[in-house]
């Protein structure tokens, strides 16, 4: 497709990734003809993930990427922790990605453009939010109200967890619901030891096994996609070719795919959407070639933007027009504000006594999680919210020579052997939505494909920062209460964006006055315009976001083709 | 590149390494391994970014850092010749720079205890320049000093070798299930992982 194409889809997405893989899913599922643009290249499941299953020795620097590409293409990418040869593929090149910040503000905005988008890359982690977060902006008065309950979402998390395949635990814990669980990974018997000690200090500081995307007993609908059972690599962001974790490209796109329904186009930059003053609907959507820079219009009768969260908004704010001067969908003014991430930069270590006997095989998929302990019962009069913990035990292994005095036989002979069980793990704490907190779009400066670049103006506040200070308080108190010693923590904030959970700029809300989406995802200004990634956010929680954004894009495409259907948009 | 231009460890060299090492006595299975890794120095070609007496250097810190036991050591797992490479293709020119400065430093020091470099030096003294650099590195509130960087690029070349990871530690790729709580066992080498990503 170069030119302009006079077909009229019956739903145009935008953006391959995580909820644009929903998105074409279930609009596709529902009988529409959906056209899927992603402006990154194609990424063919299996046959383009070149480093799975390579070890370091045949990868041409052992994993490392050469220090003068870092600096020159990845100078933001390069902090995500899952950044290295065997992954850089996966990520944006920074030089040909530009955006500014404010002096003083960094924000690491870590990207991956290409089909399936981030959805490659994550790290799988998949919980629910419950009404202590769907309830928290009301109940303290930051930012606005959730226009839905647990309640609206509830069956639309059992949807998508069945789906994909989520592997968990039941705990019954109110701020942490349990989902249609595959069964869980398990604990180690160090870790059990630990989870014992712990929950009988602090029996509302729970250790439970991570709730994860990956298959460990993989259903009929799973099978026919071609996904297999994890195989315990730990080597996931590769690109996986048994499919056992979850991504556009092992479960979604193949799902929209055999419906016949769906056309995906690659290299589709798309720049702005196509608004009709008239109809005060979107008609269609500009789309830039990626390589020859030539400009199209491709039309729908509805648009799921699910480009990511600043990516989306960025679209919608270069979709100007007379009756939407400040961006499209804007008529509220909080397009681009209440940009949110989590609170990272905290990780406490410490040593597990005893269990030297004791070892595992296998390098297991998830880790543990701390789930949410305070300001759930009783109030903290330090900070509002909460924040959870994720890590797990390990034996210490080569890498510990690199930090302790030795050479000769005996040091070598000493790291061919495992080292003491240690316990690490990190801090993810809520943000506030706060209007200050947004983006923008700088006049001047524009990128190869003649769109605005974005300014990012967000900074961890009075908050945040208490809630980063409890976390490593509470860090080494629970370790500590877990038994271990030598409890360390190192705090070290992490800028806003390097949780990669970066949200909110397009809240849904209640009232079009003080909101971008309604409660189903729907621009409150444009019936047919749908906002689906984590630009939704109303509020951060604390828990990983991406089971929410599918949850909620299901949930959107379902009314959108209901509402489609009965010529209500 | 003929045989006697190729630059490494001499069989000299390394059998007075090894027999300092051992304390005089020499078995026939060390003499075995010694063997492997002289010629897996020798077999290589002409290095791409040192010299071949500074490649000498690399050499026989890396052999004395992670000596040949009964598993490999870092010379028989091709670690200079990696190290080589990582220096004229990986590195940046500011880490190439302090990595000359920091050979050059070495043989300062071998100087200062009055032998003409490094590699001049007794293999005694070579160990013993080492372990004064190593234990100044890892002393309590030490500045980060070349040495110490020098020793994590030896253990990651090391490690994420073929022979290192397979042969000194465990090496699982596919490992199916995941075990908790098996006993060590006889076999009680710990399984290699690189991590997500590691920072040289
Ligand atoms: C290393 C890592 C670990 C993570 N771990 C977790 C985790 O454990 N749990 C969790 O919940 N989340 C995790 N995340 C975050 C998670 O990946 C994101 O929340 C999720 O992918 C967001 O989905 P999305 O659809 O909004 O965006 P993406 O998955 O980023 O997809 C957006 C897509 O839109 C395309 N696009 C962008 N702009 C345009 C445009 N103008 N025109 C056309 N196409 C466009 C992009 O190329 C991309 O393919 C992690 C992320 C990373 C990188």
């Amino acid at each position: 497709m170069t030119s302009d194409d006079n077909t009229v889809f019956d739903a145009i997405v935008v953006g391959s990734g995580m909820s644009g893989g929903w998105a074409a899913k279930e609009l596709t599922e529902r009988g529409l003809k959906v056209l899927l643009l992603e402006r990154g290249r194609n990424v063919t499941h299996r046959v383009d993930y070149p480093t799975d299953g390579k070890p370091p020795w045949e990868m041409p620097y052992g994993g490392q990427v050469p220090e003068a590409e870092v600096a020159r293409d990845y100078p933001v990418q390069k902090d995500c922790y899952a950044f290295s040869d065997y992954t850089k593929h996966f990520f944006v090149n920074d030089r040909e990605n530009p955006y500014e910040t404010t002096t003083g503000n960094p924000f690491a905005w870590i990207r991956g453009y290409h089909l399936g988008g981030r959805s490659l890359t994550w790290h799988r982690q998949s919980y629910r939010l419950s009404d202590l977060d769907f309830e928290a902006n009301s109940r303290d008065g930051h930012g606005v109200d959730w226009p839905i309950r647990y309640s609206d979402i509830a069956p639309w998390y059992d949807h998508v967890e069945t789906f994909a395949g989520i592997s968990g635990s039941r705990e019954n814990l109110p701020q942490l619901p349990d989902g249609k669980f595959q069964p869980p990974f398990q604990l180690h018997c160090v870790e059990r030891a630990m989870k014992k000690k712990l929950e009988a200090a602090f029996p509302d500081r729970r250790l439970i096994i991570g709730r994860t995307a990956h298959l460990t007993a993989p259903t009929a609908e799973q099978t026919a996609l071609g996904r297999a059972r994890c195989m315990n690599r730990l080597e996931c962001q590769r690109g996986c070719r048994f499919g056992a974790y979850f991504s556009s490209l092992s479960a979604t796109l193949p799902a929209a795919n055999r419906t016949g329904n769906l056309t995906t186009v690659t290299d589709a930059v798309v720049d702005s959407l196509v608004y009709d003053a008239g109809s005060e609907r979107v008609t269609g959507v500009q789309v830039v070639d990626a390589h020859t820079l030539e400009r199209r219009t491709h039309r729908g009768r509805l648009v799921f933007l699910c480009a990511s969260t600043l990516a989306s908004t960025q679209i919608l704010l270069n979709s100007r027009s007379e009756q939407f001067p400040n961006g499209l969908a804007n008529g509220s003014g909080m397009l681009g504000r209440n940009l949110m991430d989590h609170v990272g930069g905290v990780r406490a270590t410490g040593t597990v006594p005893g269990f030297e006997d004791t070892y595992e095989k296998g390098r297991r998929a998830t880790d543990l999680y701390v789930p949410r302990f305070r300001n759930v019962d009783e109030r903290d009069e330090r900070f509002l919210r909460g924040f959870g913990f994720q890590g797990g035990a390990y034996r210490d292994d080569w890498r510990r020579g690199t930090g302790t005095a030795g050479i000769g036989e005996a040091f070598k002979e000493q790291l061919q052997k495992p080292g003491p069980w240690r316990f690490g793990m990190s801090g993810f704490g809520e943000m506030l939505p706060d209007a200050r907190n947004r983006v923008w779009l700088d006049s001047k400066r524009k990128d190869r494909w003649g769109i605005p670049i974005l300014h990012i103006e967000c900074k961890l506040r009075d908050n945040e920062m208490a809630i980063f200070d409890a976390m490593a308080s509470d860090g080494k108190e629970t370790l500590e209460a877990a038994g271990l010693t030598d409890v360390n923590v190192a705090s070290n904030i992490a800028p806003p964006g390097l949780m990669i959970h970066e949200m909110g700029t397009a809240r849904m809300g209640h009232d079009p006055g003080t909101s971008v989406l309604n409660k189903f995802n729907q621009a409150h200004d444009v019936s047919n315009l749908f906002v689906t990634d984590g630009a939704a956010m109303t509020s951060s929680a604390c828990q990983n976001p991406s089971l929410t954004y599918m949850a909620l894009t299901a949930r959107a495409a379902a009314a959108a083709a209901d509402m489609l259907k009965e010529g209500r948009i | 590149m003929k045989q006697e231009q190729k630059p490494g460890l001499t069989r000299r060299d390394a059998l007075k390494g090894a027999v300092a090492l051992l304390g005089g006595t020499i078995t026939a299975a060390q003499l075995g391994l010694l063997r492997q890794s002289i010629a897996a120095v020798a077999d290589d070609a002409a290095p791409r970014y040192l010299d071949s007496k500074q490649l000498e250097t690399v050499t026989r810190i890396v052999d004395i850092v992670i000596p040949e036991t009964d598993t490999p050591g870092a010379v028989s797992a091709g670690v200079p010749k990696f190290i080589d490479l990582l220096l004229s293709e990986w590195a940046s020119t500011e880490r190439q720079k302090a990595f000359i400065a920091g050979l050059g430093a070495i043989d300062d020091r071998a100087q200062q205890a009055g032998a003409d470099s490094f590699i001049d030096s007794d293999f005694r003294d070579q160990v013993e320049l080492l372990r004064s650099l190593d234990r100044e590195a890892f002393a309590d509130g030490a500045p980060d000093t070349f040495f110490r960087g020098f020793k994590k690029l030896i253990l990651f070349a090391y490690f994420s070798s073929k022979p290192g990871a397979t042969q000194a530690l465990r090496f699982d790729p596919f490992p199916g299930n995941y075990e908790p709580c098996l006993p060590l066992g006889d076999d009680d080498r710990a399984w290699f992982w690189l991590g997500y990503s590691y920072d040289l």
